[in-house]
């Protein structure tokens, strides 16, 4: 089956998966809830309508650049927890700073032709976990007729630095009957309700093209 | 279609917005540490600046507030109506209609972003079904008839938003129909420059102090530094028009926040740096689909370097950048590009020489034209 490719790449992101009030987590790659909300931006898809046709897909995420995980310092004024007046509450929102993903999705062509042309058009505005982290490249790349791991595999890597690329490269892949489970299956947008799946973790070196500036 | 603004800025020693240590907040990008103004700071300074100078009639303005039992109780005052029934009728409607509470005091317990014209339409609502809400304050139970409450509601979800909550969006728990998804979406600002942060040992002498008092009497620190920030923000125009219901306030609302987003500049500690800059380039772009921050040409941290200022090279990077993501991916759905800088930075550009404008003025004005441009109504 073919596998559409995705491009995330902001100075700030987030990928919450077990986040509650003031303490707001981020993962180290891309949640499925986050891309597949993504795609429902894109597509201009209400939060009531149905999303197990875009929860079907298969995800994987290859980690072109490990990002940094900070904390961004947040007060909130007069909220409904709020006791005392001019009391603000606090919050800790973490995020990936420096970040830079690959993310497929494989799929019947005819779904992921949908999700391409709505990411060249997209419907509302999309962002990366929050609504001020907005993408600094297109997310679209493309659909290529791989399956996904060999997708995300000879994906081009482009490298930029004096450095030699840190490879190899992480790879996250949904697989039936993993160990390592991830709470971000989007099941019910409204009520906030989040289906299970397993993914593994693999490693691999892309032949890079390496631009040294001088 | 959407409207970006990238702006590069320097502001000279400065500490506008602070972590829990009082700390001027930062980041990470490309690898080395940044200096950084959150989305939600410069926000605020958006909406105090066009509530002081926009040109923008009052009615389009919002505010954060508990305070809005008495502003409603006045208008229904107003109307000849006696001023007891007048509050149990704003007090059933805040209840029942948004679902808000009070304290004793009459304060909402959760503050609420609502617009004068919002507050407005529900007064209106009350008076012209007076007859039929009047029964019920004064049973034993007051309560509104039912067609009331839900003609509250749907005043606040079907009609135009004031311009504020067009723009900024909304978000009340208590009643989740009337939120508003935001038109406006601002980056984090981050500096092109790697950060170096300062401290500033300071002290204070007792100015009447007699002689034999030679110390100091207050010892501090704080925290600054001084940065050139790549600034973006991006307006929806089509999330915009359907926020606001029609095209009769458009304009003025996207003029008002895109003179705003050049001119404001966050409050925090102002009165011990006076960093009131203006950018050192502003360029805009009006284009279907994706919006693209340009930050990735600061990826790379600049610095004054071959005879150059840091301001120089970080508009020569920018320009740069624009040449390399338009010959990968073309000009997506782009309908205007345009750019002014300070005359001694134009000879940086080379990609965006053709399109370097006069003045911001010019240049905005020319952006809007084509922003709003066939923007039709819903």
């Amino acid at each position: 089956m073919p596998t559409l490719l995705m491009r995330l790449r902001a100075p700030m992101m987030s990928w919450g998966d077990h986040s509650q009030f003031v303490h707001r987590d981020s993962r180290r790659e891309p949640t499925k809830s986050a891309v597949i909300g993504l795609l429902c931006a894109a597509l201009g898809r209400p939060r009531w309508d149905p999303v197990d046709d875009l929860a079907a897909l298969k995800m994987g995420v290859r980690v072109n650049k490990e990002g940094i995980l900070l904390r961004d310092y947040h007060t909130v004024q007069n909220t409904m927890r709020d006791k005392k007046k001019d009391n603000p509450t606090l919050s800790d929102r973490y995020y990936v700073a420096d970040g830079d993903y690959l993310v497929g999705l494989e799929g019947e062509a005819e779904v992921l032709g949908q999700l391409d042309a709505a990411l060249q058009d997209p419907k509302w505005q999309l962002y990366l976990g929050r609504k001020s982290f907005i993408p600094s490249h297109p997310i679209r790349v493309g659909i290529v007729e791989q399956p996904l791991l060999l997708a995300l595999q000879t994906a081009a890597y482009e490298h930029r630095g004096r450095k030699a690329p840190p490879f190899p490269l992480r790879l996250v892949l949904e697989v039936d009957g993993g160990t390592d489970t991830r709470q971000d299956v989007p099941l019910d947008w409204q009520r906030r309700r989040f289906g299970r799946r397993t993914v593994t973790t693999t490693y691999h070196s892309p032949e890079a093209a390496c631009t040294f500036p001088n | 279609m959407k409207l970006e603004l990238h702006l590069i800025q320097s502001f000279p020693p400065a500490n506008l917005n602070r972590d829990e240590n009082g700390m001027p907040k930062s980041t990470v990008f490309g690898g080395r540490p940044r200096a950084r103004i959150s989305s939600q700071c410069q926000k605020r300074a958006v909406r105090k600046y066009y509530q002081d100078y926009a040109d923008l009639d009052p009615a389009q303005f919002a505010d954060r507030s508990r305070n809005w039992l008495p502003k409603l109780q006045e208008l229904l005052i107003e109307q000849d109506i006696g001023s007891e029934q007048a509050a149990m009728a704003a007090r059933l409607a805040l209840e029942e209609g948004l679902k808000l509470k009070f304290n004793d005091e009459g304060k909402a317990t959760t503050i609420v972003f609502l617009g004068q014209t919002e507050l407005a339409a529900i007064a209106h609502i009350l008076v012209k079904n007076w007859d039929t809400v009047a029964p019920g304050l004064t049973a034993d139970k007051p309560e509104l008839p039912k067609e009331i409450t839900k003609a509250i509601q749907e005043a606040l979800t079907d009609t135009g938003k004031p311009g504020d909550v067009a723009l900024f969006g909304r978000m009340m728990a208590s009643l989740p129909t009337v939120n508003v998804d935001a038109a406006v979406q601002i980056a984090h600002a981050i500096s092109v420059n790697t950060l170096q942060q300062e401290f500033d040992f300071f002290t204070a002498v007792d100015d009447l102090g007699g002689d034999d008092e030679t110390g100091a009497d207050h010892m501090g620190e704080i925290g600054y530094n001084s940065s050139t920030y790549y600034r973006f923000a991006t307006l929806d125009t089509e999330q915009l028009v359907q926020n606001l219901g029609s095209r009769e306030h458009l304009e003025s609302v996207v003029k008002a926040f895109a003179d705003a987003f050049v001119q404001a500049i966050p409050s925090g500690h102002q009165n011990g740096f006076a960093a009131h800059t203006r950018p050192a380039a502003v360029m805009a772009v009006v284009r279907r689909g994706q919006p693209v921050s340009l930050v990735d040409a600061f990826e790379d941290p600049i610095a004054p370097k071959g005879g150059k200022s840091l301001l120089e090279n970080a508009v020569k990077a920018l320009d740069a950048h624009w040449a390399d993501l338009t010959k990968m991916y073309g000009e997506m759905g782009m309908v205007y590009k345009g750019i002014v800088t300070r005359s001694k930075f134009t000879d940086q550009l080379d990609a965006l020489k053709l399109e370097n404008k006069s003045s911001v003025t010019v240049l905005l004005s020319e952006a809007l034209t084509e922003a709003l441009n066939g923007q039709g109504g819903k």
